[in-house]
């Protein structure tokens, strides 16, 4: 089992690390020794075996990304099992906070749902002491978490149906029945995704203005678009599934699933003008169980390089553990969304605005769809 | 009028062709109704064929009619430990609301057989409500409930939650199974000097069975069955097996949910065919001349 | 139950006598303690939980009752319930009464079979048979290849939308449809048809005058009883249905599970009970035996 996580890591950093390598790098990031060799060697005795953590995530290769990138080599290291589920949302933390005894210990939050949450009091304040988060820059930490996962919301199409010189570059290409007479799949959670966002630069909003956003004029970009050009779904996968099968050409989706995809021979792209950048939480749900266990799994997500470098470079996703970017190669490490040189181009979710109008925004949105 | 009427009785029960040879039997308002029929119960039957050849999909994405017979869906289903896992909490919390279900719904058709007493409609038509309630409303219900007791999220929780459901299956087969008691043979046992106990294994039991044997798969498929309920109860400990069907089916339409519905679909026909062969085998037997259940030997 | 044989008593007058239908006190308390489990587990599992969604929705008065009423969400909810479950009611009352007259019609051989294909669905779950439809009813699922060789332009979509959850609710309802029919029209006296023939009616007179007014309290109960399932659902909106096609529970679902508001929600399910409960008493009230009694 060691070896091949250490094989599929290895893959995707280089061509072919040598153990030798490895040691180099680690040691160049103050890295003990023993501590990266623990990644490579058979797992010791586990002293918490037995433990878990409960982890509510987004499910398919976001979930194999944390699986191979940090929670097995937490389990190597320390014998806490992490077990990942889907369906990760601020109802769900919601509704574990107030059951009184939680089942998931952490609950995936998109950036726009924190604010909300640590306003309804569900999730636990992290111990600094217990978990170490100085290698993660001020604005992707809060006290209540850091930011695992930095990501685009981007425009991903069918290269089969779509050549290249044809791809929608912008959300207003996107709009575009004309030039694109068919179904678009798009993903319904208006504060996970980002779609009203992309409903108002497709009405010319520049980046700059899309906040604070005028959840009207958003609604009527989309009917412009039309509701029987769209097929809503509620899974981060389901656009890459629906891609490949052919039943969709052009879809929302994530960056990163994109580009596991391709890896896997599927023949979908996607364009980086106008994403939208925001990143996903790890807080603890107030009372939960393995509450230990999941801090020692935050503090290693913080600063373990080797884990965080390989989340990156499996998903072209940026993480809290910024330093470790050293580790990543430049061809990807350009493509991060906190790159600078993707500055100009992509827009920023502001979470404060979220903050203050997640709910009216929901209920508003499901109106209209059921209208 | 009592010839008039033998006579009547006669001529229904001949043959409808003996009036004259026709190589249609039909008249042509009749064959208009079975045509227009056919699609009706094809239409019926439609899913539950389809589902099955669905199952045996060799390619990963769902495809009928399949270009070939493949038991990769299966293997897949039973090497996923989350379907696994799934089926062991639907196992559980169907057996907890069967035996509850069982016992309780058992014993109130007993002391039911037969009463008389102001209210007794009544009573039947409470015991009856869990049937006719939207489901919705005792998943809320009992979500709310169970959460005070921090039973939300355990199959212990669903069990209990559909053994109020599946009561009243056991209830109706039980009491129509009863219905072919007569209370003489439970008070002659009595005044014979029986006991409770001899009482029911000598008397009720033998009538009970087929009603009882019934009731339970009644209720064991309305408990492993049940969706909405188990839906709001679900934890990562207690998923039932529906509950990953529903969120699975949105997510994707994969071969393996076929697999999964195709396996329920033959246990589903499987006790149905059990079933009904029961009570044709019932039937001739007492045409055949055995004695009544519950006669006192 | 004491073991010993029960005296050759008298049976009991006057009100004790009414209570217990003439039957000993020692019997009616033997029987009374046979019930006492099953109302300890109604009491638990049943009253107490819906007696818990009254109080949480009674929380605040009867804010919640408003605030639901009120949001825009509300109206387009109800209506969808409403005009889905009238349209799948009268197909399925339609296709159920040919199913029924055809299966009584049918010869003694076929009948028991014809029976089997319209009880066999009950067994199959709900969700078995909505997997399968929205197999079938997906874009590259049969139905549209079909449609698409025999020259329908452009895409038809016949998946998430009002359609499939039409055809998915009339498929689970139909058997609901046929067994009451078909109950009533078992009843009917044979002889009737001969009756109506030997006073010189034709056979369509007498199906028409005769039969078909005498099914209708079969198919009363049958529209009622679909109705009110029809009200119920929940699984087929969201499994073929799209955001349109919303329905009341999948409202509950909404403000439970999504907005985590149980008071609205809890206030939402009291109203759903209650016009349930409405529903089904005029239910209760409905002639079964016949229009004009037995005959």
């Amino acid at each position: 089992m060691t070896e091949n996580q250490m094989h599929v890591a290895l893959q995707v950093l280089r061509g072919r690390m040598s153990r030798r390598e490895l040691l180099r790098q680690a040691a160049l990031l103050g890295i003990s020794a023993p501590a990266a060799l623990a990644l490579v060697e058979r797992p010791r005795a586990a002293e918490a075996a037995g433990k878990v953590v409960n982890l509510a995530g987004y499910g398919g290769v976001s979930n194999d990304a944390i699986r191979t990138a940090w929670a097995e080599p937490f389990e190597k290291l320390t014998g806490i099992h992490v077990n990942l589920g889907a369906n990760a949302s601020l109802a769900l933390a919601k509704l574990q906070a107030q059951s009184g005894n939680p089942q998931w210990d952490i609950v995936g939050l998109d950036g726009s749902e924190m604010p909300t949450a640590v306003k309804q009091g569900l999730l636990e304040r992290i111990d600094t002491h217990k978990v170490d988060m100085s290698k993660v820059p001020f604005y992707l930490k809060t006290p209540y978490g850091f930011k695992y996962s930095v990501y685009l919301f981007t425009k991903a199409y069918d290269q089969r149906k779509i050549p290249d010189a044809n791809a929608p570059q912008t959300w207003k290409d996107f709009w575009d029945t004309g030039r694109y007479p068919m179904k678009r799949s798009v993903y319904q959670n208006v504060a996970d995704g980002s779609i009203l966002e992309a409903a108002l630069m497709a009405d010319g909003v520049p980046v700059s203005q899309v906040y604070p956003l005028d959840v009207e004029r958003a609604l009527k970009s989309l009917d412009r678009l039309g509701k029987r050009n769209i097929i809503w779904h509620s899974a981060n996968q389901q656009p890459i599934q629906q891609l490949t099968s052919g039943e969709v050409a052009l879809a929302t989706a994530f960056s990163g699933r994109v580009i596991v995809a391709r890896r896997d021979g599927a023949k979908l792209q996607y364009t980086l003008d106008q994403d939208v950048a925001s990143g996903s939480y790890f807080p603890v749900i107030k009372g939960a169980p393995n509450k230990e266990a999941a801090l020692a799994f935050l503090n290693f997500v913080a600063t373990n390089d080797v884990g965080a470098a390989t989340y990156m470079s499996l998903l072209t996703y940026a993480t809290g553990n910024a330093a470790a970017v050293r580790l990543v190669p430049p061809e990807v490490a350009d493509q991060l969304p906190t790159s600078p040189k993707l500055k100009g181009k992509i827009l920023y979710k502001d979470e404060n605005w979220w903050a203050d109008n997640l709910e009216k925004t929901v209920i508003r949105f499901k109106e209209w769809q059921a209208a | 009028m009592g010839v008039f009427d033998e006579a009547l009785a006669a001529s229904l029960r001949r043959p409808p062709r003996a009036a004259g040879r026709r190589w249609w039997p039909f008249s042509p308002a009749g064959t208009l109704l079975f045509a227009a029929c056919v699609p009706i119960f094809v239409f019926l039957m439609l899913p539950t064929l389809v589902v099955v050849p669905m199952a045996f999909t060799p390619k990963p994405l769902l495809e009928f009619p399949p270009s070939g017979i493949s038991l990769r869906p299966f293997r897949d289903l039973f090497h996923d430990s989350a379907w696994m896992s799934a089926g062991a909490v639907s196992l559980k919390a169907a057996c907890l609301a069967v035996a509850i279900a069982t016992v309780v719904s058992t014993m109130a058709a007993m002391a039911l057989h037969s009463a008389k007493f102001a209210g007794k409609g009544l009573l039947q038509s409470v015991i009856l409500v869990p049937i006719v309630a939207p489901l919705i409303v005792l998943a809320l219900a009992d979500y709310e409930f169970l959460l005070r007791f921090h039973l939300t999220g355990t199959w212990t929780g669903i069990g209990l939650s559909h053994s109020v459901l599946a009561a009243p299956y056991v209830f109706i087969t039980v009491q129509a199974s009863l219905a072919g008691l007569d209370p003489a043979l439970v008070r002659s046992a009595r005044s014979l000097g029986a006991g409770s106990l001899s009482v029911f294994r000598h008397v009720y039991v033998p009538v009970l069975r087929p009603g009882l044997a019934a009731g339970m798969l009644l209720a064991f498929i309305a408990s492993f069955d049940e969706t909405v309920i188990a839906l709001f109860q679900q934890g990562p400990q207690a998923t039932t097996l529906p509950v990953k069907m529903f969120t699975d089916i949105q997510y994707e339409l994969s071969p393996k949910i076929a697999a999964v519905a195709a396996l329920l679909v033959g246990v589903a026909t499987l006790v149905f065919s059990v079933q009904a062969a029961a009570l044709v085998g019932r039937r001739s037997a007492r045409w055949g001349g055995r004695p009544a259940a519950g006669s006192p030997e | 139950m004491g073991g010993q044989p029960r005296e050759d008593g008298h049976p009991v007058q006057g009100v004790a006598g009414r209570l217990t239908g003439g039957v000993p006190f020692r019997e009616a308390l033997a029987r009374a303690s046979l019930l006492v489990p099953l109302c300890v587990v109604y009491a638990l599992l049943l009253v107490w939980p819906l007696a818990l969604l009254a109080r949480t929705s009674l929380e605040g008065g009867l804010a919640a009752y408003g605030d639901v009423v009120r949001t825009p969400l509300f109206r387009p909810v109800m209506v969808n319930t409403l005009v889905i479950s009238a349209v799948t009611t009268a197909i399925a009352v339609v296709l159920g009464y040919l199913c029924a007259a055809a299966i009584w019609r049918a010869p003694a051989g076929l009948r028991p079979l014809a029976v089997a294909l319209v009880l066999l669905p009950f067994w199959t779950a709900v969700l078995v048979k909505n997997f399968a439809w929205a197999a079938l009813l997906q874009d590259n699922g049969v139905f549209n290849t079909l449609l698409r060789k025999l020259g329908a332009p452009g895409h038809p979509a016949l998946l998430h939308n009002r359609f499939a959850v039409i055809v998915g609710m009339v498929h689970y309802v139909l058997p609901y449809a046929v067994l009451p029919i078909f109950a009533t029209m078992s009843s009917l006296d044979a002889r009737l048809e001969r009756a109506a023939a030997s006073l010189g009616a034709s056979r369509a007179a007498a199906i028409w005058f005769v039969i078909v007014p005498l099914t209708l309290p079969g198919v009363y109960a049958a529209t009622l009883l679909v109705f009110i399932i029809c009200t119920g659902f929940f699984i087929t909106p969201v499994i073929l249905g799209g955001p349109r096609d919303m329905m009341a529970a999948n409202l509950v679902d909404l403000y439970a599970r999504q907005l985590v508001d149980f008071r609205a929600a809890s206030a939402l399910a009291v109203m759903i009970i209650v016009g349930v409960s409405l529903l089904v008493s005029v239910y209760q009230w409905l002639p079964k035996e016949g229009q004009f009694g037995r005959l």
